[in-house]
């Protein structure tokens, strides 16, 4: 098993600047490659849209 | 610089775990250089050709690593997530690769002793090391295996085979697989450093994932709730 249990504080900005880098980032290269990258944004996105959520929800 | 690649990404894998685990944040930020450092090597590729897909399957261990980094649930729901995440991962990329990671009934015969041998070492691995028991784990073993096995056999050591041959992808493998298991403790690495050796090494006879799938499950099983059973 490759998880840590002790895992899991950062702050959910540095996830919002990571993705926007990557999304830059991703547009260089080949047509094809930047195609096979997409599951990795499909990623970070779902991650960043369910920490959104579980934010949102406990304020309110 | 291409010869050296796989001697640099476990150096980098592993000076990215070691610094994860003095410091959250720095690690985050080795992982997001590591991350970017992969996707400006990949822009300069002319082709989608083996060098090319081992960077995007490796790439999948830091992203795993970021993940889990954001992921503040109870540590079974975070396995679950997280290996979900694994699951989409290495299915599609089998899929977009259109590699098959050995699915076939070649050497089936072997799965006894396979099983047997996992058994045994995943009980010495929980006497001396004292791993931790989650029970609850037991529901997400199948899992667990499945993704770890296409992951590292499947897909890391097939590229990393086709472009460095058959020896250096089994240590390449194994070696990563023994770092990502850091948070067990130095020596406990070194025991699944050799676990994982010996699954490469049965992978990469046999070419049959059942085999390295029911081990890695069977190991598990013994390794984290041998006490318990």
């Amino acid at each position: 098993m490759i998880t840590f249990n002790d895992l899991g504080q950062i702050s959910p900005i540095f996830l919002t600047v990571l993705l926007i880098a990557y999304l830059i980032i991703v547009e260089l290269g080949h047509a094809k490659i930047k195609k096979t990258l997409l599951p990795f944004v499909i990623v970070l996105i779902g991650l960043f849209l369910i920490i959104a959520i579980i934010d949102i929800i406990s304020k309110f | 610089m291409r010869k050296y690649l796989l001697v640099l990404l476990s150096l980098s894998i592993f000076l990215s775990e070691i610094i994860l685990r003095i410091n959250e944040i720095a690690g985050f930020f080795i992982y997001s250089f590591l991350i970017s450092g992969c996707l400006l090597s990949l822009s300069r590729a002319e082709s989608l050709n083996n060098h090319a897909k081992l960077i995007i399957v490796f790439m999948i261990l830091p992203i795993i690593r970021i993940a889990e980094l954001f992921v503040v649930f109870e540590f079974f729901w975070k396995v679950l997530i997280i290996y979900l995440i694994l699951f989409f991962l290495v299915s599609f990329y089998s899929i977009r690769f259109k590699i098959n990671p050995g699915w076939t009934k070649k050497k089936l015969w072997l799965l006894p002793l396979v099983i047997v041998f996992s058994a045994i070492l995943g009980y010495v691995g929980n006497v001396f090391f004292n791993f931790e028991g989650y029970p609850e784990l037991l529901l997400l073993i199948p899992l667990i295996a499945y993704a770890d096995e296409v992951l590292f056999r499947g897909l890391i050591q097939n590229y990393a085979k086709k472009s460095y041959g058959a020896v250096s992808s089994i240590l390449f493998t194994a070696l990563l697989y023994g770092i990502f298991s850091m948070s067990y403790g130095f020596p406990a690495v070194l025991f699944i450093f050799l676990m994982a050796l010996t699954i490469s090494l049965i992978y990469n006879f046999t070419r049959n994932i059942f085999l390295t799938i029911a081990m890695n499950m069977v190991f598990h099983v013994f390794l984290f709730l041998s006490h318990i059973l």
